[in-house]
């Protein structure tokens, strides 16, 4: 390169890199940072941050000079100083490719942390130990005075750094990354082998370790050396360390985390035992994570919020996750509306296995089409606001919760006018029906005749079908399964058939009812009330019958007996392919 | 972990030393718990001593730092004391859990009984249904769990009782209005006998996937 170029192509000089690259770097870094989990394994993190490249300099120089010394190698002349130089280069592990990877294959949490925490804190204790060695190499004898020397600059500059910003970490190369037994036993989860393989295996290099050799001053004699075998490692870590990375860990294995939405369930329930074992460790006189967790929650809450964000209110993540869910179940149950159906998803909702006393809070959303459309746009850009952001491509986008919230509570009083519980306990159970008003069974108002596959028979209403379904689509997520979207108290809607048609799903699949639909979108406005109305005409069409007069619900209670009777089958309909027919004979 | 099994090996002098004072520090209206059933003494001891010495020998000293009036039990004015606890939601219930009912005091013994719930479970357990279950299994730290929100001791979580939890742990933070949804939305995901409450069997269901064992250890009980 010298002999072509006067100097070097591109101006990249140290300042150049410490000045205004190495910051943003460690911004961008900063800024998406998970912060419970990091905190949580903030020791393990600093282990490997400051003695695990200490240990890798040292001991990669060390090796290296050792190597240097055999004759055929030729490459007697580089001195300790300048080995030791060149470790503290290769330490220098790049975080972006690694952390890209880890992301892609959902590596669960701690392996995510521990690699990023470490990337977080390496890049500028690289530089600190490559500015010490720089000057030590400068010198031609190395004096006891000016190792130590070097050792208290080594500590200036390492406090000063973490004055500004806690730029501290050092990095534990590739091959002394043996952790299991020197850090495991501190960690609450200890890392399985295959998560240590893929800590080790995951050194890669790359630009910080270039611009360090790029920097070296000139008066380093095998500075060139120096960049080509820094080149060479980079261009062997990122290329086909980072390109076998992906099957590996995938081969082995690796613990994956969770990306499904927790139920609310969980969500709560992992609060109390935080705040249990917060509380027992105060009990027991110790501190641990959580106790600095909370400390650090608390001034947040109190003076950096009110300081740094606009809207100080701190959002509990329980009540974020709820809303999350809520939300997460309006789009489903839209989605798999057509545009023409504005009716009430109170009535598709799913199976509630609770008779539920008090009175019913959520609301279908009165003006759908338009939260349709933005909620589609919006949906999978929703994140809890206290919860870090593990991704730093999805941000939060707090608008269309709100705009919900408030449309559903403005359509909450309007139906609390509108209703009348003459049984509230009743509402829960008897939404499941649709078609039928309460008190009545399958067997008596359709022709046996008319459904030649099943015992007992009905309409299956196509539109309700495909949401049911699409809703059970994912199983393994139990909240949306149940659905807050309740209708009001008044009976007849309370008679509403979800309940046979989830039944009836698998063996009807195929059965169109198209009245249903046109009746639908003739009662597009309409509560739930006159839908139902429209949807007894369609029976009444269909099978016959002459039942639709009755407005009022005989014997509620009869409809009361039976949810019971399924619930725990009603958890997973679409698993439940041979309760057909469902027990309603027992209730007459 | 060193476990000491008393009908093999015998104690070492220094922690029976430790008992004795402990024992003899009490009051002589409350009989002391560990040697109290001499059939369920041996059993008792293992499961104490499956927090090591040195462990013990720390809750001891906490227990006295905590026991400000040198009677050897501690009493729930004891437990205000602490600070940490006052200003947790659910301390009082914390507390709550070390005195079973009927109860006014804390022996050391209950203390590091309560206390072993939180130890890290160990992965090497022989599976003999003729062992009891270690204190710091998963469904006895479920069971803790479940102790916490069960106020009334009816062995569910009703509707009243995770409203009181809700309410506590979301403090200022949500409308009346928000907690009944949040309520409502609980009980409708965990409950499916339909009883409008969450047994114990349904919430060890809900909570299945959840790795208890990291939530619910002190590190330093290991």
């Amino acid at each position: 390169m010298h002999s072509v170029h006067e100097e070097p192509p591109a101006v990249l000089t140290s300042n150049m890199f410490f000045l205004y690259m190495l910051p943003l770097i460690v911004l961008d870094s900063g800024y998406f940072m998970p912060t419970r989990p990091f905190f949580e394994n903030f020791g393990t993190v600093l282990w490997f941050a400051v003695v695990g490249t200490l240990w890798n300099s040292i001991g990669i120089g060390i090796s290296l000079f050792g190597i240097c010394q055999i004759e055929a190698f030729g490459v007697q002349d580089i001195n300790l100083q300048e080995n030791l130089l060149f470790a503290s280069i290769i330490s220098a592990v790049e975080p972006v490719a690694v952390l890209t990877v880890f992301e892609d294959i959902s590596v669960h949490e701690q392996l995510h942390i521990v690699v990023f925490g470490e990337s977080l804190f390496n890049d500028a204790v690289t530089v600190v130990l490559y500015n010490l060695f720089n000057h030590v190499a400068e010198l031609h004898v190395v004096e006891a005075g000016d190792v130590f020397l070097g050792i208290a600059r080594f500590f200036v500059v390492g406090l000063g750094g973490m004055m500004f910003g806690l730029l501290f970490g050092f990095v534990a190369a590739f091959t002394t990354r043996f952790t299991g037994k020197i850090i495991n036993p501190f960690r609450t989860i200890p890392f399985n082998f295959k998560d240590q393989f893929g800590l080790a295996y995951c050194g890669l290099r790359g630009a910080v370790s270039f611009a360090l050799a790029y920097t070296l001053p000139d008066s380093i004699g095998p500075k060139k050396l120096f960049i080509t075998s820094t080149i060479v490692i980079i261009i062997f870590t990122v290329f086909i360390q980072g390109i076998t990375i992906r099957p590996l860990l995938k081969l082995m294995n690796v613990r994956k985390t969770n990306r499904n939405l927790e139920t609310i369930n969980v969500g709560i329930h992992k609060r109390l035992m935080e705040h249990t074992v917060a509380g027992i460790e105060d009990l027991c006189g110790q501190w641990s994570h959580y106790y600095w967790k909370d400390k650090f929650m608390k001034f947040n809450n109190r003076f950096i919020r009110k300081i740094l964000i606009r809207d100080d209110r701190p959002e509990s993540s329980i009540v974020a996750l709820y809303k999350k869910l809520e939300l997460q179940n309006t789009m489903e149950i839209l989605d798999s509306m057509t545009g023409d159906i504005s009716a009430t998803p109170s009535l598709i909702s799913l199976p509630d296995e609770r008779k539920n006393a008090s009175k019913t809070r959520k609301v279908l959303p009165s003006d759908v089409r338009n939260m349709h459309e933005l909620l589609s746009k919006n949906m999978y850009k929703i994140r809890q606001r206290t919860v870090s952001y593990t991704n730093k491509h999805s941000l939060p986008n707090d608008v269309t919760a709100k705009e919900i919230l408030i449309r559903r509570h403005t359509s909450l009083r309007r139906s609390l006018r509108a209703g009348s519980f003459h049984r509230p306990h009743v509402s829960k159970a008897s939404q499941k029906f649709l078609s039928l008003p309460v008190g009545q069974s399958l067997n008596s108002r359709l022709p046996p005749g008319r459904f030649s596959h099943a015992g007992d028979g009905c309409i299956e209403p196509e539109i309700h079908l495909s949401s049911v379904s699409s809703m059970f689509r994912h199983p393994q997520r139990s909240s949306s399964r149940t659905i807050p979207l309740r209708p009001l108290g008044s009976p007849e809607e309370v008679s509403s058939s979800v309940k046979v048609v989830d039944e009836e799903n698998e063996k009807h699949r195929g059965f169109r009812s198209s009245h249903l639909r046109s009746s639908f979108t003739s009662s597009a406005h309409q509560p739930s009330r006159s839908l139902y109305r429209s949807t007894r005409n369609i029976i009444n069409e269909d099978g016959g019958s002459e039942h639709e007069e009755q407005e009022s619900p005989p014997d509620p209670h009869a409809w009361v007996q039976d949810p019971q009777n399924n619930n725990s089958d009603m958890q997973f309909p679409l698993l439940r392919r041979s309760q057909w027919p469902p027990q309603k004979p027992q209730d007459e | 972990m060193r476990c000491f099994d008393v009908t093999r090996r015998s104690v070492p002098a220094s922690l029976m030393k430790l008992y004795k004072s402990v024992i003899l520090n009490k009051q002589i209206h409350q009989p002391p718990m560990l040697i109290e059933h001499k059939h369920t003494h041996a059993v008792n001891i293992l499961q104490l001593f499956t927090i090591s010495t040195a462990h013990i020998i720390r809750l001891h000293d906490r227990f006295k730092e905590l026991d400000t009036e040198r009677r050897g039990y501690l009493c729930p004015q004891d437990f205000g004391a602490i600070k940490g606890l006052a200003i947790n939601p659910i301390g009082d219930r914390i507390i709550g859990a070390f005195f079973s009912p009927g109860r006014e005091t804390v022996d050391f013994y209950t203390f590091v009984k309560i206390l072993a719930h939180f130890r890290p479970a160990d992965n090497i357990r022989p599976k003999e249904s003729s062992s009891p279950e270690p204190i710091n299994s998963r469904t006895n730290k479920l069971k803790f769990v479940f102790q916490m929100y069960d106020l009334d001791k009816d062995g569910k979580i009703s509707r009243i009782d995770l409203l009181k939890a809700l309410r506590g742990m979301l403090e200022m933070q949500v409308t009346e209005e928000q907690l009944d949804s949040i309520v409502d939305r609980t009980i409708q995901e965990a409950d499916l006998d339909g009883d409008d409450a969450i047994s114990f069997e349904e919430f060890r269901k809900s909570l299945e996937k959840v790795n208890i064992d990291h939530k619910m250890s002190i590190r330093f009980l290991r």
